[in-house]
């Protein structure tokens, strides 16, 4: 026994010697009666895992790896949300009537019993505020504002009947990744590592990148892990100074010293395993050496510096900054690491009109231009690495915006914009077994709602599931006294896109 | 009058189970009867033969007056119209035979009725459900048939009717208007049978969708009876409707080529809908049918030594093998791979460094559909170690020193839909030669670039406005 570890030890026996006085044995049966008795109320619960035996929590090693359901098309999934939620109308729903009616009242049976975040009154219609043009084979229309991206056009499969029944961007962008628009429930980066575990031992299952100056409006939420045991939830990384906080050793702390205190520890929690016989000690140990690991593994994978140049100029990445551009080749990398879900977050696409940066004829083309080139390279870079058949790739945002112009609390505004729209919105899929030049959904001729094909949140979160080898129906967890799923009772795989 | 007996037909499928459930009952309690524990059933038995007689001679009636409607398939109505006749004799021999004592003419005759309910409701069932009914969820070959879509990869070079319009009636009309069955007497499986038409007459006229029942029927009223398909059943989309519309009113015909008719811009999405729809490569492949367990101790080895090893699917014995926790992959680590050659249908050992034993080994592994070897020491020669990976649907070769040399060995792999050549020693003018040696696989030559435009990094400003 090294002299290092001796305080350790010495803790340890004191805290053993605890157990046997007067108070701790009060305590305990005070917390202990309390707990049988709640242990009661809530017997019949499997609180570990569903039935059905797939995706078992396993305390000792909660990242082992699982296999899916059914074999997976995809590996990994990188979902970009865009939030603040971009305008389909500008992007991809191109609707060339509305632009006869650019200036004219809203008609009254659009308005008639609907709600608005922000419209008061009668709106005028504004029509697309960008030109656009069929692209490639599939003929698919995209506007001006993507260049690069009408490039890649024939890879993607649209959907262009998305609706939603959430008005405010919390609510909307919970629904979109935990499925209900409430707080509390995992969200679909922490179902797909509960299932899956993580592939790189050395890496979390779940990673978050965050970009655009601000988190989403929904908060850490739309990355956390609800009520699934907390490994499961995202991990958030930074592009920016450490990736990781509190990552790195203190200063005056080597790797050694640490790789030896850490034994210590672990050697401690064994003893009392020894005693006690308590699975959640193996998992503290197991979970203390993962971090280990990682404090390795992570800043290395992290480090976008040594990727060549021509990688760095297809990204347009901004060297020490957080940006997407940045993020999304960060992506590539910790996909092709073995990491199951990369969550990528841009704020700042809530274009309102209510000042330039939020004006849909200037701020809006800007973070277009921003999201471009980046989200282009990350597809081409995925294609040419043989990634893109294995690692999904959505893109969206929570909710769409009004074909209508907003005009806030009955006022003209002082720049372009629209307004939350729940009734139609575009996102699009790729790669991972996704049909390529695909567009399913469509809206009326105003690009006011979906008409055919129209498709929910669940139904996207049935089919990423579906794509990662796991029927969403089955995917359950044991809460509270019933087995929970991410899609709840709804959601249909989108089999109308899928190769 | 003879409207009378066409209703009595309806009745039909409605009547046909009770002889079935009665004269089950009546054989069940018969062979019961025999143990003296349930002598005491016997008197049932009688009763139960004369229910079933009775609804056995009345569904041979409605039976015969449904079977006049003639949009059934003749061999099997004839054979089916004859069992459900027997059925009827046999249940009335069985009635009189109830009250004498058991002989062995009992005997076979109980099983003869037995078989022939049996064969009689099987033939039922593939006169209104078509052939192969039951089987039908357990064969998933004829589940693809059923779908008759086939691969287009240029729609342009398809042909109208045989590629894109017979394949959608197949699908919706099929089941009603084939072979197997022919309400309306109309069969839509071929030219000839369209230009024939139905019991009304023609159904199909060049250049007139709305004077062809064909497509007009579709355009209906959902609601209304003459709508087809009939209400309830997979209806066309909007796709398909305009894809016959076209087909009829551009004069489209029965041998030309998409590219030789003329296509409004309304078509061009559905047309493309079709190629698109179609690109898709069966995926994620693994061998069909199953195989022996990998053996444990091979697993754990792996295990330890940090390779990931897990079924493809829960219940399933095909492997998915990784290496991608491992830093630096040794030979000794791949040589565990030996006992579980078999099994392994992913491989990932990309930035691994080899030696000529493990190529060796990585080509007994023979059911690989899926192989990824990028960045590894792989030469123009160890690749003749793969050419025998014939299952082989994806290969990712990216940042390899392989030439066009190397490739040329894979030409045995005939099933290869995805090949990675970035990066390698493949020139950018031999991709043409490449792609000529392997038709049918999707080559990517990588290195792709973006170019920069003015726009990637201006950034647009308001003029400034007055307030
Ligand atoms: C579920 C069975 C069913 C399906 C599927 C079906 N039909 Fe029919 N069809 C019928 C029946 C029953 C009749 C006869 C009733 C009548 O004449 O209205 C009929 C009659 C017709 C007739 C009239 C024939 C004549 O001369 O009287 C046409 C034309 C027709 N169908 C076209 C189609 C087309 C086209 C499709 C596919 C898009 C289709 N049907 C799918 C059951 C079906």
């Amino acid at each position: 026994m090294s002299k290092n570890n001796e305080r350790i030890f010495e803790e340890a026996r004191l805290k053993n010697l605890e157990l046997a006085t007067r108070r701790v044995f009060f305590k305990d049966c005070f917390l202990g009666m309390g707990s049988m008795a709640l242990g009661s109320f809530l017997s019949g619960c499997n609180w570990l895992g569903s039935k059905d035996g797939t995706a078992i929590f396993n305390s000792d090693n909660p990242l082992l790896p699982h296999a899916p359901h059914f074999p997976a098309k995809a590996k990994s999934v990188i979902y970009l949300h865009m939030a603040g939620a971009p305008s389909q109308l500008e992007l991809f729903d191109y609707k060339p009537d509305l632009m006869k009616l650019d200036g004219q009242d809203c008609p009254q049976s659009l308005l008639e019993g609907k709600k608005f975040a922000f419209i008061r009154g009668v709106p005028k219609m504004m029509g697309p505020q960008a030109n656009f043009k069929q692209r490639g084979q599939s003929g698919a229309w995209v506007s001006d504002h993507l260049p690069h991206f009408a490039t890649v056009a024939d890879e993607v499969s649209f959907l262009k009947a998305m609706q939603t029944d959430q008005f405010n961007h919390g609510p909307a962008q919970l629904l979109m990744h935990t499925g209900t628009p409430r707080l509390g429930r995992p969200s679909i980066g922490a179902w797909a590592t509960y299932g899956l575990g993580s592939e790189n031992s050395n890496l979390p299952g779940f990673v978050v990148l965050t970009s655009g100056g601000k988190f989403p409006d929904a908060g850490k939420s739309v990355w956390g892990s609800g009520f699934l045991p907390s490994v499961y939830q995202g991990v958030q990384c930074r592009s920016e100074g450490d990736p990781v906080l509190f990552i790195k050793d203190p200063a005056g702390m080597d790797r050694d010293l640490r790789k030896a205190s850490i034994d210590a520890i672990n050697e401690a929690n064994r003893m009392s395993y020894d005693e006690f016989k308590d699975p959640e000690i193996l998992s503290r140990i197991s979970q203390y050496e993962m971090a280990y690991r990682m404090q390795i593994s992570v800043p290395d994978v992290m480090n976008i510096n040594d990727e060549p140049d021509y990688i760095h100029e297809m990204y347009g990445t901004k060297p020490g900054k957080a940006c997407l551009a940045n993020n999304l080749l960060l992506a590539r990398k910790l996909v092709e690491k073995g990491v199951r879900f990369v969550q990528i977050f841009d704020w700042g696409w809530d274009s309102h009109g209510t000042d330039e940066s939020l004006a849909i004829d200037y701020g809006f083309v800007n973070k277009c231009r921003t999201m471009d080139k980046p989200v282009t390279a990350l597809l081409l870079d995925l294609k040419q690495r043989g990634l893109l058949d294995e690692t999904l790739v959505v893109w969206g945002g929570e909710f769409g915006r009004t074909p209508m112009q907003e005009n806030r609390d009955g006022k003209k505004m002082p720049f372009k914009g629209r307004d939350h729209h729940t009734e139609a919105f575009t996102i699009w899929m790729a790669g991972g077994g996704i049909k390529k030049g695909m567009s399913y959904g469509e809206t009326d001729e105003i690009g006011y709602s979906a008409i055919s094909g129209k498709t929910t949140a669940f139904d996207v979160q049935a089919t990423i599931l579906n794509q990662l080898g796991f029927d969403h129906e089955k995917l359950t967890y044991q809460f509270q006294g019933r087995p929970f799923r991410l899609t709840d009772v709804h959601g249909r795989v989108i089999n109308e896109i899928i190769a | 009058m003879s409207n009378v007996f066409a209703l009595i037909g309806n009745f039909h499928p409605v009547l046909v189970h009770l002889p079935i459930g009665f004269l089950f009952l009546a054989l069940l309690f018969h062979w019961m009867s025999g143990k003296e524990k349930y002598a005491g059933i016997l008197p049932a038995v009688r009763i139960a033969f004369l229910l079933g007689m009775i609804s056995a001679v009345l569904s041979c009636v409605t039976g015969w007056s449904l079977s006049t409607g003639g949009e059934y398939d003749e061999d099997t109505l004839d054979y089916h119209k004859w069992m459900g006749i027997s059925v009827s004799v046999f249940s009335l021999i069985g009635y009189q035979l109830s009250n004498k004592p058991n002989t062995g003419l009992k005997k076979v005759i109980s099983v003869l009725t037995f078989l022939l309910i049996i064969i009689t409701g099987h033939l039922g069932g593939t006169l209104t459900h078509g052939e192969g009914f039951l089987t039908k969820a357990f064969n998933s070959k004829s589940d693809s048939s059923r779908s008759a879509r086939k691969n287009i990869i240029n729609v342009q070079e398809a042909q109208v009717f045989n590629d894109i319009i017979q394949p959608i009636l197949q699908d919706k009309c099929g089941g009603c208007h084939s072979a197997t069955k022919q309400k309306g007497g109309l069969r839509l499986d071929g030219k000839d049978w369209i230009l024939k038409g139905g019991k009304d007459g023609k159904v199909f006229e060049s250049g007139n969708p709305l004077g062809s029942e064909i497509y007009k029927r579709s355009t209906l009223d959902p609601l209304e009876e003459k709508h087809m398909p009939p209400k309830g059943k997979p209806q066309l989309t909007e796709q398909e409707m305009t894809l016959i519309n076209w087909w009829i009113s551009s004069n489209a015909g029965f041998v030309k080529k998409v590219k030789e008719v003329v296509q409004e811009p309304k078509v061009m999405p559905a047309l493309l809908a079709m190629q698109s729809a179609v690109v898709s490569v069966k995926k994620p492949a693994i061998p069909e049918g199953n195989i022996a367990k990998a053996p444990e101790a091979a697993l754990d080895s792996l295990r330890k030594a940090g390779v990931i090893v897990l079924p493809v699917a829960a219940n399933s014995n095909w492997l998915n093998v990784n290496f991608v926790s491992i830093p630096k992959i040794s030979d000794k680590v791949v040589a565990l791979l030996a006992p579980i050659s078999k099994q392994i249908v992913w491989l990932k050992l990309g930035y691994a460094d080899l030696s000529k034993d493990s190529w060796k080994l990585i080509g007994q592994c023979n059911n690989l559909t899926r192989l990824s070897i990028e960045h590894t020491n792989l030469t123009d020669e160890s690749i003749a170690n793969l050419s025998g990976l014939n299952n082989l649907l994806y290969l990712n070769l990216v940042g390899t020193r392989i030439s066009v040399k190397g490739i040329a060995l894979l030409k045995p792999l005939s099933k290869l839909d995805e090949l990675y050549l970035g990066q390698t020693m493949v020139k950018t003018n031999d991709f043409t030669t490449l792609q000529k040696q392997f038709p049918k696989t999707v080559i990517d030559s990588g290195n792709y670039h973006l170019e920069n435009i003015p726009a990637d990094t201006q950034l647009l400003k308001a003029p400034v406005i007055k307030k």
